[in-house]
């Protein structure tokens, strides 16, 4: 119990110090913000490295491979593991970058998993972010064509109209084969308003991430740091 | 006003730390008005009937447990007292004991039985890989929960074979794989109902898959946390983040405003002199 009280409390100093150590870059550039960084980046890679061991390789390859060599199991999916040679092998391909003779090799493994995921991915990119996107933009301009108990002026001036000539507008924008002039022109340069806005919008809520991660510091130290001892204070008083 | 084109960049940096540390110190709230697409993603796990299956993937690191954690612990509230069926997956290795810490301060003192009540398959590499795997077969891509428990041998997961006995997905995200991976393999293909959340940075990247039907809500970054502690009736970090934001965002707007005050005043001061 006490080696447990007392973890506790060297985690949350080394927590608070290396989140101040951190926040004197804001100041300047310095070696205490430097060994934090290090540190960092350090755990983060050991621990996603152990992580990935134990619960991708260890699951997904050692164990099947380690029953299969074994005999433990007659199951037959089990059985069929020897195939894992093969995604082991190209998983070890991907090392012979480590020396010029032999990196050719990792271009199997890189083509592999390349053209896996674009196989995978493509249809889905294609139904999602094209399909779907522009079906979402063949929206309902009849006021009078809403559900009851819904306000059929505010949904179309408000929200359809501005999505159609949204679109329509950034679409001209990007299109280059006629000069942006006289019609084609106005309705490019509407097109820029509304990527402005997009990215106005963009910019606003990268402010409140950033405000949000420096809200969860504070949070952190004046909570979870210093709020134990000013509660132990308050007990004392 | 030359002053302003001329400033130390560190005063800026401390008036931000003053003004977002005062509220929150002084604990200072404002009134939070949850917004439409929090109320649709709350509407719909309310209507879900007791034991239907809801798959959680935590798909984030503490780099983004400010935004993200405290929306989690959220949704754990909402999902522990509708008696839902929780399955979480995790397509990042570092979200785990985020959900761990989630779990302690809902499910667990909800009296959830693991295993029963809830499942934890822990993370798995692969991305979109994973979840088209899933698709097909979720024991399969899975095998087994984090605590090497054959998926067959756990009672949470009975009747769960595949992404379409899925009841709602909820993805939780700080980038890739993510939500475009779990709207792209899972939402699209099985039709199945999905909400989200991720970090505010990547919230407008989202919302064109609210108007595409795919998302039925999202919950942007701190602000969207709040909005859902509000509905469950849990005010926690969300909420409480609140006052130091709005603080944060107006002096951002002033720094904005004075600093374009400094630009036009040179401007015409070049233009004179020239």
């Amino acid at each position: 119990m006490l080696a447990l009280v007392l973890y506790q409390h060297v985690g949350l100093w080394v927590g608070a110090l290396l989140t101040l150590a951190i926040f004197s870059f804001l100041y300047k550039d310095n070696p205490v913000y430097k060994f934090a960084e290090h540190v960092f980046v350090g755990v983060a890679a050991g621990w996603t490295v152990a992580y990935t061991y134990w619960s991708a390789f260890v699951p997904n390859l050692w164990t099947p491979l380690d029953d299969l060599f074994h005999g433990k199991t007659e199951d037959e999916e089990v059985v069929w593991s020897w195939l894992l040679v093969v995604p082991a092998t190209l998983g070890l391909l991907f090392f012979a970058r480590f020396t010029q003779k032999w990196a050719w090799l990792s271009r199997w493994s890189i083509a592999f998993l390349v053209g896996t995921y674009a196989g995978v991915n493509l249809t889905g990119m294609f139904q999602t972010n094209l399909i779907l996107q522009a079906k979402a933009t063949f929206v309902n301009l009849n006021p009078n064509g809403f559900p009851a108990g819904v306000n059929g002026m505010e949904q179309v001036f408000l929200y359809n109209l501005p999505i159609l000539f949204g679109v329509l507008a950034c679409l001209t924008y990007f299109f280059f084969s006629k000069p942006h002039a006289g019609f084609i022109g106005v309705t490019a340069r509407i097109g820029i308003l509304f990527l402005m806005a997009a990215f106005g919008a963009s910019f606003g809520y990268t402010v409140m991430a950033r405000i949000s991660l420096f809200i969860g510091r504070l949070q952190f130290l004046f909570s979870e740091w210093l709020g134990q001892y000013f509660e132990s204070l308050r007990q004392l008083a | 006003m030359d002053w302003l084109t001329r400033l130390d960049r560190r005063w800026l940096y401390l008036a931000m730390a003053v003004v977002v540390a005062v509220p929150f110190l002084e604990k200072w709230t404002f009134p939070i008005i949850p917004s439409a697409a929090a109320r649709k993603i709350y509407d719909t796990v309310e209507a879900l009937p007791p034991d239907s299956v809801v798959l959680f993937s935590a798909d984030y690191d503490p780099g983004s447990e400010a935004e993200l954690y405290p929306m989690t612990v959220a949704i754990f509230e909402h999902l522990a007292r509708k008696n839902l069926r929780l399955v979480i997956t995790q397509l990042w290795p570092n979200a785990d004991p985020l959900v761990q810490e989630a779990l302690k301060t809902t499910l667990i003192p909800a009296g959830k039985v693991y295993g029963k009540d809830y499942v934890n398959l822990g993370y798995r590499p692969g991305g979109s890989i994973l979840i088209s795997k899933c698709f097909d077969d979720i024991p399969q891509a899975f095998k087994t929960d984090k605590d090497g428990t054959r998926i067959a041998d756990i009672e949470a997961m009975r009747g769960v074979g595949k992404l379409g006995d899925v009841d709602l997905f909820i993805v939780i995200s700080a980038g890739t794989p993510g939500i475009q991976e779990w709207v792209e393999q899972g939402q699209a293909r099985t039709g199945r109902p999905m909400a989200s959340g991720m970090t505010a940075v990547s919230a407008p990247d989202f919302f064109q898959y609210v108007n595409s039907n795919n998302l039925i809500g999202i919950l942007g970054g701190l602000r969207g946390a709040a909005d859902y502690e509000q509905l469950v009736g849990r005010p926690g970090r969300g909420s409480l983040g609140m006052a130091p934001q709005s603080f944060g965002h107006l002096l951002i707007v002033l720094f904005i405003v004075l600093g374009n005050i400094g630009f036009l005043l040179a401007r015409r001061r070049s233009r004179r002199a020239s």
